[in-house]
């Protein structure tokens, strides 16, 4: 007695169904349609869909670090520090006594670039108050002539208020903006040819709409990240005489050269506002399908933290670039030829090889070791190479680097996004 | 009406020869309609697929090589299987289920049950599988595909393969059943 596959198999292999009479006639229409069409050869257009996939997620990649190297969360003033410097300085001129005044422009020495324009305009604004010779509009308008950077200020003359127009440096990210894919040219763009080639656009399209979709949901969640230590920026007095910075003429700050790691110290008197960036990690990665949807990756990344510290109207970078190698297991929860989402635990070493902070490299580096959880896509562009986006949720090991690491130590777990191609086997 | 062999209707139709075209649909065109069936859950689909199919070896039948009777058909049959997995593969994600691991050893005890039932029912049935289990069952049980090579096309892994068959098996047995209980029925 044979199995019914056996069966069906002998009963279907050479079966033969019967086609409407039409069927030759309409055939010959489609072939000679398929020879007149100015569509090439679909074995000739593969070669180059993996250029449909790639320039996709190069666009997309390129957007990912455009949007994440933007400051986070709902203040978008700190994405450039002058224009910050210019506005909150206007903002001290018109909230403050004359006394105070005269002491900013004591604190603050008269230099070429715009703060010390504002410091000179202090002083200006404080003979105008002991002259009584204008009113505060005219010192407004002293203001805006004084102020001439690359900012143009528009002055209200009912309320006497200054604004920079800065919504091109500055505008906030927005989560609802619409994107620039049409989602229904996708959609159309894959029904109507059978050609693989299609299909590839239109993954290679979707995985960049997915990830642009993805990258902005994620700089949103990087305003977490936002902290306000004091919440008494633009205080004008000073916490003490001794102020921890020393000067250094001809630097980018002339007057302001933070002491690294000192100034991140919990115990550095001088109010503060921290802003931390999503980290980005960039990474070649290494795959080995050792089971059934299960595999172990590693690789190497190169990793990015960035931090924009302001104390006293000052504003400066940190930023540490590290090298790092993780291990992880993976499980693949879905798995087409085109597409891999997975869930991954491991860890990781990083060893940091570069840190700047206020536009000075410092020697610091060092190792650390942290434990990571990931949920990843991958978008197979060939039988053995993709191009993975994978959120990382990181939780920081203590190391020697603990406690100079003001990233590390106030996230011991925090949220980084890479990306990268992996080679798979 | 002129009888070419299959290597001579290859030569001619690469010469895009009208005669031979239509004598190559007119021969391979019943049984590549019946393994589109198979693929598809539609006959209107099937049709597509297998003068889709036809075009596709018409356009590149050049790349040929007569390796014996029965190769030029081999050959086309080939061609509309990679395009009916195609289809199944691009139609939409494929959420393999958890329990995938699980090997479902459906019973694959001697049944001839399906002798009985004819051969357009068979295709009615397996037209009523899920697109995934149709695929599997067809590469597998009748177009000699391994469960690597099915894992590998489909981009499921060999246990998945080998789970899907299960329940596509279980399924059509369980339909073949019913059929033939029916057709029992004065």
């Amino acid at each position: 007695m044979k199995r019914m596959e056996d069966i069906i198999k002998d009963r279907l292999e050479a079966y033969e169904e019967t086609l409407p009479e039409t069927g030759l006639a309409d055939f010959m229409t489609r072939l000679d349609e398929s020879r007149t069409s100015a569509t090439p050869n679909p074995a000739r257009k593969s070669r180059y869909s993996i250029w449909n996939i790639a320039t996709p997620a190069v666009a997309a990649s390129l957007l990912a670090v455009f949007v994440l190297t933007r400051p986070q969360g709902t203040e978008g003033y700190l994405a450039n520090q002058e224009t910050m410097a210019v506005n909150e300085s206007v903002a001290i001129i018109e909230e403050s006594e004359p006394t105070e005044l005269l002491a900013q422009a004591d604190i603050v020495e008269p230099g070429p670039d715009g703060r010390q324009h504002t410091a000179a305009t202090a002083v200006k604004k404080e003979q105008a108050a002991v002259n009584e010779a204008s009113n505060s509009d005219s010192i407004v308008d002293s203001i805006a002539e004084e102020i001439e950077p690359e900012v143009a200020i528009f002055i209200d003359s009912d309320s006497a208020s200054v604004e920079a127009d800065n919504s091109q440096m500055n505008s906030p990210i927005s989560t609802d903006s619409p994107s620039i894919f049409d989602t229904a040219d996708i959609k159309s763009a894959g029904s109507y040819s059978d050609n693989q080639i299609y299909i590839k656009v239109v993954t290679g399209a979707a995985s960049a709409v997915s990830t642009a979709s993805l990258v902005t949901v994620l700089s949103s969640v990087g305003g977490f990240f936002a902290r306000d230590y004091s919440g008494d920026i633009g205080s004008l007095d000073p916490p003490s005489d001794d102020p921890p910075y020393s000067g250094t003429p001809g630097e980018q700050y002339p007057d302001f050269i933070p002491s690294y790691p000192d100034i991140f110290s919990p115990g550095n008197p001088w109010p503060r506002l921290v802003k931390d960036y999503l980290p980005l990690t960039i990474g070649a990665s290494l795959r080995w399908n050792f089971a059934d949807r299960l595999s172990l990756t590693t690789g190497m990344d190169y990793n990015r933290y960035k931090s924009v510290y302001e104390t006293k109207g000052w504003s400066f970078d940190l930023t540490r670039a590290s090298v790092g190698i993780p291990v992880r297991v993976d499980y693949s929860f879905v798995r087409s030829r085109l597409i891999d989402l997975y869930l991954g635990v491991g860890g990781s070493a990083e060893y940091f090889v570069s840190t700047n902070v206020g536009g000075r490299k410092s020697d610091e580096d060092g190792l650390l070791i942290s434990a990571q959880a990931a949920s990843g896509l991958q978008v197979n562009i060939s039988k053995h190479i993709g191009a993975y986006v994978e959120p990382r949720l990181i939780w920081v090991l203590p190391s020697v680097l603990y406690d100079d690491d003001p990233f590390r130590r106030d996230h011991p777990l925090f949220l980084k996004l890479a990306s990268g191609i992996r080679y798979s086997f | 009406m002129t009888i070419w062999d299959e290597q001579s209707l290859a030569r001619l139709c690469s010469e895009h020869d009208r005669k031979a075209e239509e004598e190559l649909y007119t021969r391979y065109a019943g049984r590549l309609y019946a393994l589109c069936l198979r693929y598809s859950n539609n006959p209107d689909d099937a049709k597509d697929l297998m003068q889709d199919a036809l075009i596709k070896a018409l356009n590149s039948i050049e790349t040929f090589k007569y390796r014996g009777n029965g190769s030029l058909y081999a050959w086309i049959k080939r061609i509309t299987v990679n395009m009916a997995i195609n289809k199944v593969t691009r139609q939409k994600l494929h959420f393999i289920p958890f329990d995938a691991f699980r090997m479902d050893r459906a019973d694959d005890t001697d049944d001839d049950s399906a002798g009985m039932v004819p051969e357009e029912v068979l295709l009615k049935m397996i037209s009523e599988l899920s697109p995934m289990k149709r695929a599997v069952f067809n590469m597998f049980c009748i177009d000699g595909y391994s469960h690597s090579e099915i894992a590998q096309e489909l981009g499921i892994t060999e246990n998945g393969s080998a789970s899907i068959l299960s329940k596509a098996k279980t399924q059509l047995k369980k339909q073949i059943k019913d059929y033939i209980k029916q057709s029992e029925k004065p």
